[in-house]
């Protein structure tokens, strides 16, 4: 019986410790090393990747945003700003994640600057939790914790078998990093943005709400999880730019009686970075030929790569800059765009 | 802390055995006692700290009253001091559990705006505190020998059965504790444990769980479900409620017999039960074995008649409702358990006559609607989820979809182009689950049954391997259109 026991404890020790070697030497989540180009990249496990690319790879600058970024060309971005960059995507984030992966960065890099899509709904909501259960395991600096990514069966079957070993015989994805994960498998054009509209816009419209409707959730977000980055790096240029959505966006602020809101918390957002001297804000949310081209989009606000990359290409020469002096009435016009093209779009 | 996790099954567990058998081969009885409270109290209080004086409290608390009725000094008082007893251990269960609850209806009835208190519940505290007042109520009777205090909080805190159960006895464990030959290394019973706890813990891992994605996907989107998908999510809680609990409490048995203690059985293959009257002598039975000699015997049990006797079961079952959580939904399940219990016994003769696969199919069937009540946030969404089962339609939700990505058996299915995969894994999950609850041996039964052969190791290794190697996934979630 003694036999027994000690042939079933060190048999499962050796076992798990096999698994654990070889999730440690292939590091499929890059949370020791970074993986050579030839393999391919955990796509749809963001949360996973990102703090193993954050400490080991090698870069000058950060791209971070909810899935609005995700599609972005990283090759025409740093064709555009003359540097590396890496993308680092949250979908459906809080600012709370993106604070947690940039503690990251700037722990272990000095990065000349973060490109920020910012999604205006991100600062309307609460913040101060994570969007999603975190594996913080994989961003902390406790090494026993460890235990969790290198005693893991999925990293272990998804990651290190499988995905490798389709690297291996060359069936791998285009790395994430740098890549369009969506040009494969989603669909654009005005048919698939009107599939998903709500079917509450049949209803009457709700009251319009008060304008500062949000802003107790968007004063939390800045002072908690972003001016403090500002503060705490004045070396680091920060590019935050608001990306073009659809009219069928406003449409239905409009229809909920949200639009008010949604724009004086975008202009409470950014009245409050351009006091900011390492802070610059870029505005294309204004940009007609985009908003109302509904071939550009997939939904109610996720565009094209070529949408991304124009404005990766128009931030780097300074197109659409909002200063103090301009923002208001650039907000204002927006605003008066939007509403009109959103009403003629019903 | 929880027995599904790396701190306990490397750290605490092995540490706590090798403290425990390396001061009892000493003969230090008293310092490996002390031993094994001091690390029930960490198990306890890893994740919340504040929770420790609760229980503390408790412990001293009721040992003291303990020791006050059983002394000569009491016999005057015996009877105000047990009710003050029973008072005060029932009223810290409702202030933690029920107040809340309380203040929520006395602001629907009266339209009033009482702020609610927010009372974070202490783990453990339903378990523990039937626990005690077991221990108060018999000290009352007198049928309880002095106790040390050591003994006592071993016997309250001992952390295989701390905080979900099962319902111990002081008469079964403090003379187990007090026993020289388990104080010794057992390796049959060692043996026995380490089965029962593999077992235990891949119920709850690599079954339990799984089933817990299909549920959590399907609660959250209730109105919007297919027929097929509210059937499986129905199904899955059904599942998952009983690989999740009895998991947990073969984990428990096995821990205990690791350390040479025999804890009681607490599930017998309830969803093999014919009847619910059955069905109870099967699941959680330390509960009903509770609420049988604390409430049901004191109320008359079956003594008065049978209309009084059904009075009493409802009774009680309207009790365990409310024992199991602060909410109308757990009111409405234990009533409706009470009054199929009252059912099944008065028509017991010509249910009886009907054939045992049509018995046991109407409780299985009552056994899934009455779960739903238990699992929903509100009688409502129970009764849309009810609805759904007819309401036609067999998609999956692509939340449920995106959750499958990392799953491995899920991407052993797509791998073989299997059309529909989501939908096929679900049932397949379902179908393989049950299939275990309803005809296979259950763990204690593997227990009892135990040797030490090469099958038996190879069963266990790989179980123990699979399953600590599933403590932690990859989690995915849907997109949000942000």
């Amino acid at each position: 019986m003694r036999k027994w026991i000690i042939a079933v404890l060190s048999v499962t020790l050796c076992l798990l410790l096999c698994v654990g070697t070889v999730n440690f030497l292939v590091d499929p989540l890059m949370h020791y090393r970074i993986l050579p180009p030839r393999f391919t990249f955990v796509a749809y496990a963001y949360d996973y990747i990102n703090p193993g690319v954050a400490k080991n790879a090698d870069y000058d600058a950060v791209l971070v945003g909810t899935s609005l970024a995700e599609n972005a060309d990283m090759d025409v971005y740093e064709n555009a700003f003359g540097c590396n960059i890496i993308k680092m995507i949250y979908p459906g984030g809080t600012t709370r994640n993106y604070a947690l992966i940039l503690d990251t960065v700037f722990q272990n890099h000095s990065p000349d600057m973060i490109l920020w899509t910012i999604d205006e709904a991100l600062f309307n909501q609460d913040g101060s939790a994570y969007s999603h259960e975190m594996p913080e395991y994989l961003y902390d600096e406790k090494p026993l914790n460890d235990i969790s990514y290198l005693l893991n069966l999925t990293v272990f079957y998804n990651y290190t078998f499988k995905d490798t070993a389709l690297s291996l015989i060359g069936r791998s994805n285009r790395p994430v990093l740098r890549g369009d994960v969506w040009s494969r498998t989603q669909k654009f054009g005005r048919e698939e943005v009107m599939k998903k509209q709500s079917s509450d816009l049949e209803n009457a419209p709700e009251e319009n709400k008060s304008d500062d409707w949000y802003i107790a959730n968007v004063e939390d977000n800045l002072q908690t999880h972003i001016l403090p980055l500002l503060r705490e790096h004045p070396d680091t240029q920060f590019y935050f730019f608001f990306p073009p959505k659809c009219v069928t966006y406003w449409r239905a602020a409009l229809h909920d009686g949200l639009f008010d809101a949604k724009f004086y918390a975008m202009r409470y957002v950014i009245q409050t970075l351009l006091a900011y001297d390492n802070a610059r804000v870029f505005f294309y949310a204004d940009r007609m030929e985009w908003t109302t081209d509904f071939d550009l989009y997939k939904d109610n606000i996720h565009f094209t790569q070529s949408v991304n990359n124009a404005m990766g290409e128009a931030m780097a020469k300074g197109e659409s800059e909002l200063t103090q002096e301009d923002y208001e009435a650039a907000l204002d016009a927006c605003a008066r765009i939007m509403r009109q093209a959103a009403e003629e779009s019903r | 802390m929880l027995f599904n996790s790396y701190e306990f099954v490397f750290m605490l567990l092995p540490i706590t055995l090798a403290v425990w058998y390396a001061l009892n081969h000493f003969r230090q009885y008293a310092a490996a006692k002390t031993a094994l409270v001091v690390s029930s109290l960490i198990f306890y209080a890893y994740f919340h700290v504040s929770y420790l004086p609760i229980l503390l409290g408790s412990i001293i608390v009721n040992f003291l009253l303990g020791r006050f009725l059983l002394s000569e000094r009491a016999q005057k008082a015996r009877k105000a001091a047990a009710a003050v007893g029973v008072l005060l251990n029932l009223g810290v269960l409702g202030y933690f559990k029920y107040f809340d609850f309380f203040l929520e209806n006395v602001n629907r009835v009266f339209r009033t705006d009482i702020s609610l208190l927010g009372i974070a519940l202490p783990l453990g505290i339903s378990f523990f505190t039937f626990q005690q007042l077991s221990y108060v109520i018999d000290c009352y009777k007198q049928t309880v020998p002095r106790y040390s205090l050591l003994d006592y909080a071993l016997f309250v805190c001992f952390f295989p059965q701390l905080v979900a159960g099962p319902i111990v006895l002081h008469s079964e464990m403090a003379p187990q504790f007090a026993d020289p030959a388990r104080k010794k290394f057992s390796p049959e019973l060692f043996g026995k444990g380490l089965t029962g706890f593999a077992f235990g813990l891949a119920k709850k891992v690599l079954i339990a769980d799984a089933l817990g994605v299909l549920v959590q996907n399907g609660f959250a989107s209730v109105s919007a479900l297919s027929a097929l998908q509210a059937w499986i999510t129905m199904l899955a809680y059904t599942l998952q409620i009983y690989f999740d609990f009895s998991g947990y409490c073969d984990m428990a048995c096995g821990i205990g017999h690791m350390f040479g203690v025999e804890l009681p059985i607490n599930f017998d293959s309830p969803y093999k039960a014919l009847n619910i009257v059955d069905f109870w002598k099967r699941w959680h039975k330390t509960l009903t074995r509770f609420f049988t000699r604390y409430l049901y015997i004191p109320l008359g049990g079956n003594r008065k008649g049978q209309a009084r006797t059904y009075l009493n079961i409802f009774i009680v079952f309207l009790v365990s409702g409310v024992w199991h959580g602060a909410g109308w939904t757990f009111i409405l399940w234990g009533a409706l358990h009470g009054l199929a219990n009252i059912f099944c016994r008065a028509f017991r003769t010509p249910l009886e006559k009907l054939p045992k696969a049509v018995n046991w199919l109407l409780c299985f069937a009552f056994l899934n609607g009455t779960w739903v009540f238990f699992r929903a946030d509100s009688i409502s969404q129970a009764w849309t989820l009810l609805g759904r089962l007819f309401a036609g339609g067999t998609n999956i939700n692509q939340t449920l979809v995106a959750a499958m990505e990392t799953n491995i058996i899920y991407n052993v299915l797509s791998n073989l182009s299997i059309p529909d995969t989501t939908a096929v894994y679900a049932l397949l999950l379902v179908t393989g689950s049950l299939l275990l609850a309803v005809l296979c041996k259950n763990t204690q039964q593997r227990v009892a049954d135990w040797k030490p052969n090469v099958r038996s190791f190879i069963v266990v290794t790989i179980l123990l391997t699979l399953s600590v190697l599933s403590l932690a996934g990859v989690s995915t979630f849907l997109y949000f259109d942000f």
